[in-house]
């Protein structure tokens, strides 16, 4: 296939008809809808048909409908059975905005009674051509794939100093929209699409299920341009550019389509949904539609303003232009007290001009904007002073609107999925009395999707059911419980807050996944409070609420918080819930093991560096202790074992021997003995060294705490222990007895009764008595205790200095 | 100029070398040129950007909007400064940038802690200032000067390197566009600035020993960040190329290529980033790590192993080279590269010779 300029506008005026024009567009361009509404103005056609699923056609009178507020969006889904498999579920969206050149097209088609409808196979169908279809949930069925990948359209936009794909269209289409003939517009646009198509073989067409959707659409155009009177007005079809071009080479092959095979359908239905700009940004983002609706609108706007035939103003787009740069001063200057002066605001107006001009374009784009945004309003380096300035930008270029659906639409589906669902699993809602419910998310999968269910109904904020008992993952709470216990009510409220939470998304995965999303990002604009604990308590909840599919986002994320967390336990934390995760595969379903195990990996090593240095907290040093017993846990878990465990106990060695804090020479000291990487000898000589040594007796105290916390069976295996504490006590005169006391306590607080009783046994053998009497006195506090010590031995005091030694107990 | 090339010097000047291209260019420049300008803005991107058709070379990889915004604050009435990350090309942009529009690239402040006002903007011949009191003659004109009066880029290197007192002599001058000599009488008294003049400057601002600058001078400056080369394969056929460049240049036959480009361009992008490419989080240096250290490191090892070793590059030179680069002044970055070595060297040393051989000199480290 030869692509030159005549054969370019020899497909121009194939495309284009006295019966039949077939009108290629690009999703969402304002330029290709300004053509469209040119063309209306020219001809009268007999029929419109635009690409879409069949099934869609019943929704054109409320899309039309002039209650209807876009953004609005289509929603469709299906469930399908494939022979010998077992049932997928898919959905999709189709948003639609005042720029759509299919709206554009539909409304045309309302406001003068003539008839309209999809003609594209029907979503289910168009699933069953897909060859290798995952389940998809929340794609967009304006897909422009395409265009992105395209090497041609690459090599174009490289050679006309555009940045992507995004820039070229609106560097060849957008930017001098109107002022090309309807006639030039359509070979351009049919160049365009035209130069990406070269890119994909017949054979790539047909697995992708191409092929046979274009040939459905070309079954449509035939039946209604046969059932065109010879004196009406052509048969408009609207397509995107990619089919368009194919069709008049489609139309001419007289061959009879062949009827497309689809499987079981289950179930199938489209319904009409509030959307955003915010949803439509992100849709785009991932398939790669056009962005920044609110830049779009605005320009959109700005066109309706004038009328149909005389072409827009390329002012426009930089009145346009300002508008957006001074939106984007104002916040900065209101939310962010950044300074941004008049004359940085008009510096950057003369700079988006200029950009243009330098870049050879007879209007700005929407680059050059941002470019100059880039340039003026960001004083420092874009990393650091800048992300604050390009959020905001990108805030601003994404808007947000929230359209409003026309009355008759019914119930919105976010509602009826949730009932559809919560009756698939069983549950009784249509009883008043509070039901009670028990699952066991361990064996039973049924169970899991009820418990996954309901968590995500908690999360959205639906006031439907209470978890009453149960293994709480998120906290590390009651793991030992393998049942979950719920208690729950369907109320007038649970309907009511579930109409509001549509607009989160048409099912209940998709408003949880978009809602979980929001949280993930709020979580990486935290900062400081981003911290690794946190970051995996994120990551579990992703998976307690089923978001199988959010994981990468949700492990990217973690691993950049470990990375920036600077407290050892927060790190260790984290790999805790991480192996915890790679164990609980069962309730959790976590099969992810080999992500998992990157991620422990990289909490190990961020903790092992940390551990060089580590940081000891004044006021709860024994919670670094626990850290540090925690990861011996780890290693010698399932998920712990492909983690270089001597890096561990170098690290432990190092702080036995260097670390300033005596408690946690102490812990180190233990956790080697335990293991055996230290004898008894060096064990003895190491406790004989701190209690023996001319050590503080409050770090001689701290350093017994350490040491019983990690490896308490030193208290009876190890006499020398008790040997040198007991003549250590005997040294130690009142006032340093005192002040050693509470941590002495501490330091056998963690022994079982019957350890206490065992050590205690020891202690009297050595004093030549059968046994210390009673160990526990619970009527005294620990506090009280020390202070009755103190105030003895303060009475003591003036007793002695009356000369009334005698009086006193001691 | 073209004769000064075969003067042996060390480095010549963009200019100079490039002479022939910007010749190329001047003659297919078509549209006009801004006041003061050597070639149009469009022949100036393609100077640095590249021209396939005529013949002109890409100088400046990866960020070409970042050119064209750069050309466009020139054509404008701020100044421009370029700042970054020490080793990102700055400054030979900067360079390209001067070369191109004014035609010279070497007016051009050093920036220093020790500069003074009078070495920016004027100073005068004592001996001739004894004898014939202030004159045209006895001034003595500083880059600033020359840069005004003649309509040419004045460019600043490292600008926050100089005390924010003399940094402030540039506030009013670059609003008014003239500079105020009241040693001179009459005419001589004020240079005005004709077309063409702009100041470029480049800075860190986050490196040690750099000063604040005030916001009245920030206000007066378009800022632009020059960000590392993203693109691994890019940055590797950058390090191989220019090493081999620095090689070619000493007379040093040794092949640097395959294994050992890999070996030093992953270990300086997994320091850099702070993440391995297996998607291990490692301790990021305070050192710089960028593309510019890389190809000196590659140099120095590859000068270590021709007059020291065998004659082929391992990776124990890179190691040590590596080693030399990371630890300068700041003690945590000796265990952070310890810990490297310890996490993501040690693993990589399984699976690869040449990683082995970089393992074998963490000896280095516990010196």
């Amino acid at each position: 296939m030869v692509t030159t300029a005549s054969r370019i506008r020899e497909l121009g005026d194939r495309l284009m008809t006295p019966e039949l024009i077939i009108f290629p567009v690009r999703h969402h361009s304002p330029a290709c809808s300004w053509q469209l509404r040119r063309l209306f103005a020219t001809v009268t056609p007999s029929s419109v048909l635009v690409e879409g699923p069949r099934s869609f056609t019943p929704l054109i009178p409320l899309l039309t409908h002039e209650a209807a507020k876009m953004p609005l969006a289509i929603y469709t889904y299906a469930v399908i059975k494939p022979k010998g498999a077992p049932e997928q579920r898919h959905a999709s969206y189709f948003p639609m905005c005042d720029y759509s050149p299919e709206l554009v097209a539909l409304r045309e088609a309302a406001k003068r009674s003539i008839p309209a409808r999809f003609v594209d196979l029907d979503f289910a169908e168009q699933i069953y051509q897909e060859e290798h279809c995952d389940e998809k949930d929340g794609s967009s069925l304006l897909d422009e794939k395409r265009f992105r990948r395209s090497a041609h359209l690459e090599a174009l936009a490289e050679r006309l100093g555009c940045r992507d794909h995004e820039e070229l269209w609106e560097h060849l289409f957008e930017i001098d929209a109107g002022h090309v003939t309807l006639k030039e517009h359509v070979s351009r646009v049919a160049a365009y699409c035209e130069l990406s198509r070269l890119d994909y073989s017949q054979e790539d067409l047909h697995r992708d299920g191409t092929l046979v959707r274009e040939a459905e659409m070309v079954r449509h155009i035939r039946e209604a341009v046969a059932g065109r009177a010879a004196t009406d007005g052509p048969v408009v079809a609207i397509m995107g550019g990619f089919h368009a071009v194919a069709m008049p080479e489609l139309l001419r092959d007289a061959s009879p389509s062949q009827p497309c095979a689809t499987g079981d359908v289950v179930e199938s239905t489209s319904a009409l949904i509030r959307y955003s700009f915010d949803r439509l940004e992100r849709l785009n983002g991932y398939a790669a539609g056009m962005t920044s609706p609110a830049w779009q609108q605005r320009i959109w706007e700005r066109f309706m303003l004038g009328d149909a035939t005389s072409p827009p103003l390329k002012r426009t787009r930089q009145d346009i232009a300002l508008e957006m740069l001074s939106e984007v001063a104002a916040t900065l200057r209101s939310k962010y007290d950044v300074a941004i002066p008049m004359p940085a605001l008009s510096a950057a107006y003369e700079q988006t001009l200029s950009l243009a001009r330098l870049r050879a374009r007879p209007a700005v784009a929407r680059v050059d904007v941002l470019d100059a945004i880039t340039s003026c309003f960001i004083k420092g380096e874009v990393g650091t002073a800048g992300e604050a300035v390009l959020a905001i930008a990108r805030q601003a270029f994404t808007g947000a609107s929230i359209g409003t659906v026309p009355p008759g639409a019914g119930t919105p589906p976010l509602v009826k999925d949730v009932m559809w669902r919560l009756r698939k699993q069983k549950l009784k809602i249509d009883n008043i009395e509070r039901q009670k419910t028990t699952l066991d998310i361990y064996r039973n999968p049924a169970h899991r999707m009820t418990s996954r269910l309901l968590h995500g109904l908690t999360f959205l904020g639906i006031p439907f059911a209470q978890r009453i008992a149960g293994p709480d993952f998120i906290h590390g709470q009651g793991l030992n419980r393998l049942q979950e216990k719920w208690d729950y009510c369907h109320t007038a409220a649970t309907e009511g807050a579930l109409v509001e939470a549509s607009v989160h998304g048409a099912t209940l995965p998709l408003a949880v996944a978009h809602l979980f999303e929001k949280k993930l990002d709020a979580f990486r604009a935290g900062g400081a409070l981003a911290t690794a604990r946190a970051g995996a308590a994120l990551l579990t909840q992703a998976f307690v609420l089923g978001l199988h599919d959010h994981l990468p986002a949700a492990l990217a994320t973690l691993r950049t918080s470990i990375g920036h967390d600077a407290e050892f336990e927060s790190v260790t934390a984290a790999a805790a819930a991480v192996s915890l995760l790679a164990q609980a595969r069962e309730p959790l379903e976590a099969l992810d093991a080999g992500e998992l195990g990157v991620l422990l990996n990289t909490a190990y090593e961020r903790a092992t560096f940390l551990g060089e240095d580590l940081s000891v907290p004044a006021d709860d040093p024994a919670k670094v202790v626990r850290a540090l017993m925690r990861w011996r846990e780890i290693l010698v878990s399932a998920a712990g074992a492909q983690l270089d465990a001597s890096l561990y106990w170098a690290m432990l060695e190092r702080i036995q021997s260097t670390h300033p804090v005596p408690i946690m020479q102490g812990a180190a000291t233990g956790l080697r003995y335990s293991a055996g990487y230290l004898g008894a000898d060096a064990l003895q000589s190491g406790i004989v060294g701190h209690l023996r040594g001319h050590a503080k007796p409050q770090d001689a105290a701290a350093f017994m705490r350490g040491l019983l916390q990690t490896a308490r069976e030193v208290a009876w295996q190890q006499p020398e222990l008790l040997d040198a504490l007991d003549e250590l006590l005997a040294q130690w005169d009142d006032d340093a007895f005192t002040a050693v006391l509470p941590e002495l306590r501490l330091a056998f607080a963690e022994m079982t009764p019957r350890e206490t009783d065992r050590i205690a046994r020891v202690v009297a053998q050595r004093h030549g008595e059968d046994q210390l009497g009673t160990l526990v006195i619970r009527e005294h506090s620990a506090a009280d205790v020390q202070y009755h010590l103190e105030l003895s031995k303060v009475l003591n005091g003036i007793l002695h200095e009356d000369h009334l030694a005698e009086w006193g107990g001691a | 100029m073209n004769a000064a090339i075969d003067q042996p010097i060390l480095r010549a000047l963009s200019e100079q070398v490039h002479a022939q291209e910007l010749q190329r260019l001047a003659q297919n420049d078509k549209g006009a040129r801004p006041p003061g300008w050597a070639l149009t803005p469009r022949s100036v991107r393609a100077f640095i950007v590249g021209d396939d058709k005529l013949g002109v070379r890409t100088k400046f990889f990866g960020d070409n909007a970042l050119v064209d915004r750069c050309i466009v604050t020139l054509m404008s009435n701020r100044g421009l400064l370029l700042v970054g990350e020490p080793g990102t090309a700055k400054s030979m942009l900067s360079e390209l940038l001067a070369a191109a529009i004014s035609g010279n690239s070497t007016c051009t402040i050093q920036g220093t802690a020790g500069i003074t006002e009078d070495q920016i903007k004027y100073s005068w011949n004592y001996a001739l200032l004894l004898a014939e009191g202030p004159s045209a003659r006895s001034l003595v004109r500083g880059p600033l000067y020359d840069a005004l009066a003649e309509g040419k880029l004045c460019r600043f290197e490292e600008i926050t390197r100089v005390q924010p007192e003399v940094q402030d002599c540039l506030i009013s001058l670059l609003s008014d566009k003239l500079l105020h000599i009241p040693e001179l009488d009459g005419e001589a008294s004020i240079v005005f600035a004709k077309p063409g003049f702009n100041l470029l400057a480049t800075a860190n601002i986050r490196d040690r020993g750099v000063h604040e600058m005030s916001s009245a001078l920030k206000r007066r400056f378009n800022f632009e960040t020059v960000r590392p080369i993203n693109d691994r394969k890019l940055e590797s056929r950058l390090v191989r190329d220019q090493t081999e460049a620095l090689l070619g240049r000493s007379n040093i036959d040794i092949p640097f290529d395959g294994d050992i480009v890999e070996l030093l361009v992953t270990a300086f992008n997994d320091l850099r980033h702070g993440v391995t490419a297996e998607g291990v989080v490692v301790e990021k240096p305070t050192a710089v790590m960028s593309s510019a250290e890389a190809v000196a490191v590659g140099y120095a090892a590859s000068l270590d192993a021709h007059y020291f070793g065998d004659g082929s590059v391992g990776g124990e030179h890179i190691a040590r080279q590596l080693i030399g680069t990371v630890l300068k002044d700041n003690p945590e970055d000796g265990k952070k590269l310890r810990h490297y070595f310890d996490v993501v060297v040690k693993q990589r040393a399984q699976k690869n010779k040449q990683w082995k051989r970089a393992l074998e000199a963490r000896g280095e480290l516990e010196r």
